[in-house]
């Protein structure tokens, strides 16, 4: 006859031992436990039971199409983020080095130099505003998914 | 690690990636949605160390965060999925297909009703036989807690499926 109080204290340790997890130590005890004790040996049955159950789901396999298309999105969307990632950079190298150039540069009429800032300011705005309202507008539009 | 030791090691842990995802958000569009959005992220990063455990561990890792994410943003009940065709491919007599399907879909069932802390442990570690180092590397928990998270999650299948074996007429 066991005591109540070791099957609660060796119950969690039976998951442990269905996984090959536990010490040596641990194993044993457990061994020696469920070798006399019928109810922790019910137990043991059960929680196995549970690991062959869910282990032999059939959960719904990716079909190679699908993964195959995945990879190659997958490595084409990185190659491009690399691609975008450097025009923008240079982009912006450019136009900073050339606005620094512009203001830095001497000139008989600033009137025409502020008059083409003011120009270039108002068209940065312009498409800043446009490129909002079609993000705006592309987050709910309801049939972007539609494929025509 | 290189590209072509990247794609390997990805085609292997694609499919555990795969029926995790599932598993958490219930959906076959919205599992290949957060696997995608994984195999972008291991393209294109380089957080995976070697020294902290397996790949395959690392990537159900980022496909986990990634359904998460999801999730979130979706905020739907998961509603575990079966694919009938698994069992016509099985090799076995008729009978035996029937009885292996009538206990398969009760233990999705009772499965499906756990929360999803305790649905995600047992098919990383039943399903997916993951370690229990794996399993703490892609659930982000001290090592030491997953015995005892585990074995709460198979007590409380095991006290559902009980239950409607009580009640079987």
């Amino acid at each position: 006859m066991t005591d109540r109080s070791d099957c609660d204290e060796i119950d969690e340790l039976l998951s442990g031992h269905i996984d090959g997890e536990l010490t040596q130590g641990a194993r044993q005890r457990v061994e020696i436990h469920v070798d006399g004790c019928a109810r922790c040996a019910a137990r043991l049955d059960e929680l196995k039971a549970v690991r062959a159950g869910v282990g032999a789901l059939p959960i719904a396999q990716l079909d190679r199409e699908t993964w195959r298309k995945m990879m190659n999105d997958a490595s084409a969307r990185t190659t491009r983020g690399i691609g975008w990632l450097l025009l923008i950079g240079g982009g912006i190298a450019v136009l900073g080095f050339a606005i620094y150039e512009f203001l830095l540069a001497e000139t008989d009429t600033p009137l025409l130099k502020w008059g083409l800032i003011a120009f270039y300011v108002g068209l940065g705005v312009l498409l800043l505003a446009v490129i909002r309202q079609r993000m705006l507008a592309r987050k709910t539009d309801r049939y972007k998914d539609v494929e025509i | 690690m290189e590209r072509a030791q990247l794609r390997l090691a990805l085609e292997q842990a694609a499919p555990s990636g795969y029926a995790l995802a599932l598993q958490l958000l219930g959906s076959r569009e919205d599992a290949a949605d957060a696997l995608q959005d994984a195999v972008v992220r291991a393209f294109g990063s380089d957080s995976y160390d070697p020294a902290q455990g397996t790949f395959k561990a690392w990537f159900l890792a980022v496909v986990r965060n990634r359904c998460l994410d999801l999730r979130r943003q979706r905020q739907r009940r998961p509603q575990v999925e079966f694919d009938e065709t698994t069992f016509a491919a099985a090799d076995a007599d008729p009978e035996t297909l029937l009885a292996r399907d009538e206990q398969a879909s009760l233990v999705a069932t009772e499965l499906a009703g756990l929360p999803a802390e305790q649905r995600e442990i047992l098919i990383l570690r039943e399903y997916l036989d993951l370690s229990y180092a794996e399993i703490a590397r892609v659930l982000s928990v001290p090592a030491g807690t997953v015995m005892s998270r585990l074995h709460r999650a198979r007590s409380a299948l095991a006290d559902r499926l009980r239950r409607r074996d009580d009640d079987r007429p």
